[in-house]
C-alpha cells in the first residue's frame, strides 16, 4: 500500500525532471510561477477588501495567505509545465483537477464579501423570486469555511498535477517506444504486440496494461 | 493491434494552458475593482437620510436624534472578513476619528444578514476592543426598518456618510478598501 503510494508520488518529480529538462522550460515555468504568485497574493486577501484586487488587497496579505499563494502558484506552474510538455509530445490532457482547483481557490475572494453574489442573486431573483434568499447563506458559508475551501482547492490542484505527471510519463514512454521502433530496438524492449500510443491514454483506462508499462518505465527510467 | 503515432494524440494539453491563463485573466477582469457594486456608487444628490431606529443594548435609538452631527451608518455582518478588516482599519485611524466630529454607528445587519455569527459586542471586542468605549463609536443592531431602508440589496458590508444637514454624502462599502472616502468626508464635513 505504502509502496504503491510511493510509486505514484514519485511519478511527479520524475515527470518534472523530464518536463523541465531545458533551460527554456525552467525559465517559462519560473515566469508562470511568479505571475500566478503575484496574482494569488493579490487575490487571496481580497476577502478583506470586498473583492477589490490589486495593490489595495496586497496591503492585507497575511503570512499565511502569502504561503498559500506561493503553494497554489507552484502547483499551477508545475502542472502547466507538464501540460505544455505533454502537448509537445502529443499527450491527451485532463485539465479537470487543476482548473477546478484554481476556480475553487478564487471563490472566497470573489464571492464571500464582494457585491458579485448579491447582484447576481438579485438578477436571478428578478426572474425567480425564491432565489432571493440564497445570496447571504452562500456568502456566509464561503466566508466561514474559507480554510476548507482553500484546502479543497489545493487538493484538486495536487490531483491535477499528479494526473498530468502520469500522462507526461506515459507519453514520454510512447515517444521513446516510437523512436525505438524506428531504430529497430523495440523488439528488444517491448513486446511487438504492444500499442505504441496507448501510453497517451489516461492510465485509469489501462489498468491491465499498467504492469507491463511499469516494467517498461523502469527500463526507460534507467535510460533517461 | 494497429499502431497510432504519438504525434496524432490530441491537443488537449494546450487547452489546459489556455484555459488556465484565460481563467486568471477573466477573474482579474471580472473582479470588482471598485467599478461595480456599491464601492464606487455615485454620490447621492439632495438625498436626505431617512429616519429609522436601531438597537443599542436592546434600547431603540432613532437616527433623527443624531441630526446635526456628521455620522456614518455602517451595516456589517459579524461573519464577514471585510467587516472585520474594516473595523481594524477604523481602529488604525482612531486618532483621526477622535479628533473629528464624526460619529460612527456600526450596526449588525438585521438577523446578521441571514447567517449565524457572533453578537455585535463580541465581534467588536474580538476585532477592536479599544473602540468599544470610544465615544465616537456606537455598536448596535439593525432593526428591520433600518435594514430595509439603508440596505435594500442586502449587502453584507455597506455604509452611508451623512452630513450634519442630514444629506447622504457618500454611499459605499468596505471601509478597509475605501477609507480615503471616509477621510475626505472627515476633512470636508466633519472637521474639528
Amino acid at each position: 500500500m505504502i509502496g504503491a503510494l510511493y510509486e505514484r508520488a514519485i511519478m511527479v518529480p520524475r515527470a518534472l525532471r523530464i518536463a523541465l529538462a531545458s533551460p527554456a522550460a525552467i525559465a517559462g515555468t519560473a515566469a508562470v510561477f511568479l505571475l500566478f504568485a503575484a496574482f494569488y497574493a493579490m487575490l487571496l486577501p481580497a476577502t478583506d477588501t470586498g473583492g477589490a484586487i490589486g495593490l489595495i488587497s496586497l496591503r492585507f496579505l497575511t503570512p499565511g495567505e502569502f504561503i498559500l499563494a506561493l503553494l497554489m502558484a507552484l502547483l499551477l506552474a508545475l502542472t502547466l509545465a507538464l501540460g505544455v510538455h505533454g502537448f509537445r509530445n502529443g499527450s491527451k490532457a485532463k485539465p479537470g483537477g487543476s482548473v477546478l482547483g484554481a476556480v475553487v481557490a478564487v471563490l472566497p475572494a470573489l464571492l464571500c464579501c464582494s457585491p458579485i453574489l448579491p447582484l447576481s442573486i438579485a438578477a436571478i431573483a428578478a426572474v425567480l423570486p425564491a432565489a432571493g434568499a440564497l445570496g447571504v447563506p452562500i456568502q456566509g458559508f464561503i466566508a466561514t469555511h474559507e480554510a476548507w475551501i482553500y484546502g479543497v482547492a489545493i487538493a484538486l490542484m495536487v490531483w491535477g498535477l499528479y494526473g498530468n505527471a502520469q500522462r507526461a510519463l506515459h507519453c514520454e514512454l510512447a515517444r521513446f517506444r516510437s523512436r525505438s521502433a524506428q531504430k529497430g530496438e523495440l523488439s528488444r524492449l517491448v513486446p511487438a504486440s504492444a500499442p505504441v500510443c496507448d501510453a497517451c491514454e489516461p492510465a485509469q483506462k489501462h489498468d491491465a496494461a499498467d504492469e507491463r508499462v511499469s516494467g517498461e518505465r523502469q527500463t526507460f527510467g534507467r535510460l533517461v | 493491434m494497429k499502431k497510432k503515432p504519438a504525434a496524432k494524440c490530441t491537443l488537449r494539453n494546450l487547452s489546459v494552458a489556455v484555459l488556465m491563463v484565460a481563467m486568471a485573466a477573466a477573474t482579474a477582469w471580472a473582479s470588482p475593482t471598485g467599478k461595480m457594486g456599491p464601492m464606487n456608487a455615485p454620490p447621492p444628490h439632495n438625498e436626505l437620510a431617512p429616519d429609522a431606529p436601531f438597537l443599542v443594548h436592546g434600547n431603540k435609538v432613532y437616527l433623527q436624534s443624531l441630526k446635526g452631527q456628521p455620522i456614518m451608518v455602517w451595516q456589517v455582518t459579524t461573519w464577514c472578513p471585510s467587516c472585520r478588516a474594516g473595523l481594524e482599519t477604523l481602529a488604525q485611524h482612531k486618532s483621526l476619528i477622535d479628533n473629528s466630529k464624526l460619529k460612527i454607528i456600526v450596526l449588525r445587519d438585521y438577523k446578521n444578514g441571514g447567517y449565524p455569527g457572533d453578537d455585535m459586542e463580541k465581534f467588536a471586542e474580538d476585532v477592536a476592543p479599544a473602540l468599544l468605549h470610544d465615544p465616537h463609536f456606537v455598536f448596535g443592531e439593525d432593526t428591520e426598518t433600518l435594514f430595509k431602508l439603508y440596505n435594500p440589496r442586502h449587502y453584507i458590508d455597506v455604509y452611508q456618510l451623512i452630513a450634519p444637514n442630514g444629506q447622504v454624502a457618500v454611499r459605499s462599502s468596505t471601509p478597509s478598501a475605501t477609507f480615503d472616502k471616509i477621510e475626505h468626508f472627515i476633512k470636508t464635513k466633519a472637521g474639528p
